[in-house]
């Protein structure tokens, strides 16, 4: 009988009042590729932190090729023989291709020296033989964002001869030689008895690479099979759970007259005459792989990026893109993908947080002096709509879950009037029941007669809420995508392709 | 959930002005113990002399503290004060009014606040650097010019002497002024657009963009206030003394000790070098608190050198203090 390379019995893990992991039992074998699905806050991540020893499980045992294993940081369980890609690449950006590709562990010419020719000869030796065309002794940081990730997976690969090695959305920057190049490298760590835990949202690659699925749903694991004993449509079912219809709200139709209007909007490297046309009580939705140019439309729109060309027109009006305080004026609403670097003042109350951005327009006399009693009602008024659990204004926002705080991040513009909604990943790392309150708030949104716009990594959300999608690739519209036409499978195509 | 619920009422009020709370109890200790060292300390001579000696570092620590919540730093408020104080006294040995000087001396306190400012945000400059380098300028100008001796213009303003000596309702001038501008900041940044557009962008440049502030003008404006604040301390310093005297250690504190004293007042007062956090409260009080301690140990007949010793250790508990009780 053969031993498995980690067994995962019973583990659960807690955040605040969140119950993240509930009794998760996994197990892998040597030398398979076993693939995790499930959506965003499923627990994946939370999985393969406590794997990887930068989470500790509340309740469970693990068995590493049979040993009883405790792992208190992500060091000790290098040591132990797991390495982890994470999705942030993690490199140092000064320091050469080899040097990364070496760091902590440089080949030495006694106790104090490092042998750099060995260092450097090494590094080529192994970037080559993968037939990827990377200097060794080029800085990281002149590298491109595809061929960084690739010498981060070299690394985390043969760091300490790892037995296993988790990656979570390796591909998500590479192109298709780079893919290849990354398959191939499985492909021979398979060989030498490595198990690999894979991560990806892209249903394809999972039929391609992955021996077993393992899907995760709230926490819990709902199914192991083999690859070949499953389709595509079960993973997805299995993922969203039987409740889908649930999800997402009702939406009413759109009305015919056009509420915004984009035309050849342009932004040097990134955008090419993007244009497209949102109507009233629409939400369009804009999708497109990393690298695409698709998470720039709403920033460029925003007045977050450099505009070359193009206008926006909202009701007629043709809109001065300059800074988000003039997009602000003119009645552009707007929530950043990443909140807690661009949104929320994390140190600051709750009432702060909703409304910081009216306070000029909305709560103050003479333009500055603040009417604290108005904007303190408002705000709980926010919490109330929103059912943000929090124990008043007066909290921390940091100390409020993520899905509280993403609700607060679309809550703030919920006070005053705009004329147009940009929404980035407004749903991303927030829980499922969190996850239905914010699509019923956006749907009311548009239902009141305001065009939506919203960008999102999640197909299925984009599937779920949206009258149309736009598909962006290489800077340019390559599609706009409604009704019996709106699937993952459309979508995806036009974004990788003509 | 059950730990942000601990956080209401009285508890929670007091979690925001931990440090203000802390500073309150000493100061309340220091005046109740001080009659068991020396019985000079509650008497109303120097209890006169106290707070006027208190005001300048106030002054300037208010302006410091705005600079510390958007994460700045401005290491030329004493220089400022220094250059400010030299042109106040050509001023007047030419002929201005005390009031006029005023005026000028608090322009040219903006201006350079405006040099800082602009080399801070669209020089893109870091203000550690640019700020010791513009009060390592400022300083070089006040020593060049007065190659280290006193400048003593006669026949100047009665006024000016007035200002810097004087009292109203029994309170020294330098004293009332603090406390408008104390209440005035306070009232400005609670209460006013402006005050909280000060603290988003200090707690996270990014999202204040994304709400609409304007940020480069807000950080550019609290080296303005840091600046005018500074003029208006050195203006009342000189007036004090009625003469120019470059600073030295000799003569009450250099340039730089001006600025370490102020940027630890706002420290004790609950401020961080790294921003979004502090208050114009707080930094009053650990000027305050400096203050009355220098005081008392002048008066036990302590050195200067250990008051210094003293007061750093001071810095040292509050702010371990004030962290352990956040930690909590």
């Amino acid at each position: 009988m053969q031993m498995n390379a980690l067994e995962i019995q019973g583990v659960s893990k807690t955040f605040g009042a969140n119950k993240v992991l509930a009794d998760l039992n996994l197990s892998l074998r040597k030398g398979e590729v076993h693939a995790l699905m499930g959506e965003n806050g499923a627990g994946k991540s939370t999985l393969i932190k406590i794997i990887s020893g930068v989470h500790r499980a509340d309740e469970g045992v693990m068995y590493l090729n049979g040993e009883k294993v405790e792992f208190h940081s992500p060091y000790e369980a290098q040591i132990g023989g797991v390495a982890t890609l994470f999705q942030e690449i993690q490199e140092i950006p000064d320091l050469t291709v080899a040097e990364n590709l070496y760091a902590g562990m440089e080949p030495r010419k006694n106790r104090f020296l490092i042998d750099w020719k060995a260092l450097y000869e090494g590094a080529q030796k192994q970037i080559d033989a993968l037939g990827l065309k990377i200097d060794a002794t080029e800085k990281m940081r002149h590298l491109s964002p595809s061929s960084r990730k690739m010498v981060e997976i070299i690394r985390a690969v043969h760091k300490r001869k790892a037995s296993i090695v988790i990656m979570d959305e390796p591909t998500a920057n590479l192109n298709q030689g780079e893919i290849d190049a990354l398959f191939s490298m499985i492909g021979e760590l398979k060989k030498k008895g490595v198990s690999i835990i894979y991560i990806s949202h892209r249903m394809r690659e999972i039929f391609q690479v992955a021996n077993r699925v393992s899907v995760l749903r709230d926490g819990r694991l709902i199914r192991t099979e083999d690859i070949d004993n499953i389709t595509e449509e079960e993973i997805v079912k299995l993922m969203v759970g039987r409740d889908l219809p649930a999800l997402y709200p009702q939406r009413t139709l759109p009305e015919n007259a056009v509420a915004m209007k984009v035309t050849d909007l342009s932004v040097e490297g990134e955008l090419d005459k993007v244009t497209f046309d949102v109507r009233r009580k629409e939400i369009l939705g804009i999708a497109g792989l990393e690298g695409s140019g698709a998470t720039s439309v709403i920033k460029a729109m925003f007045g977050l990026k450099h505009v070359t060309s193009g206008t926006i027109e909202v009701d007629g009006d043709v809109l001065a893109i300059r800074t988000p305080k003039t997009s602000i004026a003119q009645g552009l609403a707007y929530v950043p993908e990443d909140r807690k670097h661009d949104g929320l003042f994390l140190n600051k109350t709750v009432g702060f947080n909703l409304v910081a951005s009216v306070l000029k327009s909305h709560f103050s006399r003479l333009g500055f002096v603040v009417r604290k009693r108005e904007a303190q009602a408002a705000s709980k008024d926010v919490i109330k709509r929103l059912g943000i659990k929090t124990s008043g204004t007066h909290s921390k926002i940091g100390s409020l879950s993520g899905g509280n705080q993403q609700k607060a991040l679309l809550g703030r513009w919920l006070v005053g009037s705009y004329r147009a909604i940009l929404l980035e990943e407004p749903t991303r790392g927030v829980d499922i029941g969190a996850k239905v309150e914010i699509y019923k708030e956006i749907s009311a949104l548009a239902n009141s007669g305001l065009p939506v716009l919203m960008y999102s990594s999640e197909m299925l959300e984009l599937i779920g809420m949206c009258d149309r999608v736009v598909v962006i690739r290489n800077g340019k519209v390559s599609g706009i995508l409604s009704g019996v036409e709106l699937t993952e499978e459309k979508i995806l195509s036009k974004a990788l392709s003509n | 959930m059950q730990k942000s619920q601990t956080q209401n009422g009285v508890a929670g009020w007091l979690g925001d002005y931990r440090s203000e709370a802390t500073l309150v109890i000493l100061l309340c200790l220091a005046f109740a113990v001080a009659p068991l060292f020396t019985e000079f300390f509650l008497t109303s001579d120097n209890l006169f002399n106290l707070s006027r000696q208190g005001s300048y570092l106030s002054i300037v620590a208010i302006g410091m503290a705005l600079v510390l919540i958007v994460g700045g730093i401005d290491l030329s408020i004493g220089a400022i004060m220094q250059l400010v104080g030299l042109c106040t006294m050509l001023l007047l040995g030419s002929g201005v009014s005390a009031g006029n000087a005023f005026l000028l001396a608090l322009l040219l306190g903006a201006g350079l606040g405006v040099i800082n400012g602009v080399l801070c945000v669209y020089g893109k400059m870091q203000p550690f650097i640019a700020t010791l380098a513009t009060g390592g300028i400022m300083t070089g100008i006040v020593m060049t010019y007065t190659e280290g001796n006193a400048v003593a213009p006669q026949g100047i303003d009665p006024l000016f002497k007035e200002i810097g000596g004087g009292a109203i309702a029994g309170i020294p001038i330098p004293a009332a002024v603090m406390i408008v501008v104390v209440a005035l900041f306070w009232w400005v940044m609670t209460n006013t657009t402006y005050g909280k557009n000060v603290y988003a962008v200090g707690s996270n440049k990014n999202a204040a963009r994304n709400i609409g502030v304007n940020t480069n003008l807000v950080l550019c404006s609290v080296y303005v206030v840091s600046g005018t604040l500074a003029a208006l301390a050195g203006y009342l310093t000189f007036a004090r003394m009625g003469t120019f005297q470059p600073a030295t250690a000799a003569t009450g504190g250099t340039p730089v000790e001006m600025v370490i004293m102020a940027i630890a007042a706002v420290v004790l007062g609950g401020g961080s070098l790294v921003g979004g956090k502090g208050t114009v409260l707080g930094a009053f009080l650990g000027a305050t608190v400096s203050a009355v301690m220098l005081n008392y140990l002048v008066l036990l007949g302590m050195g200067i050198w250990f008051q210094r010793f003293i007061l750093a250790m001071i810095i040292i508990f509050v702010v371990l203090l004030a962290q352990k009780n956040e930690a909590a």
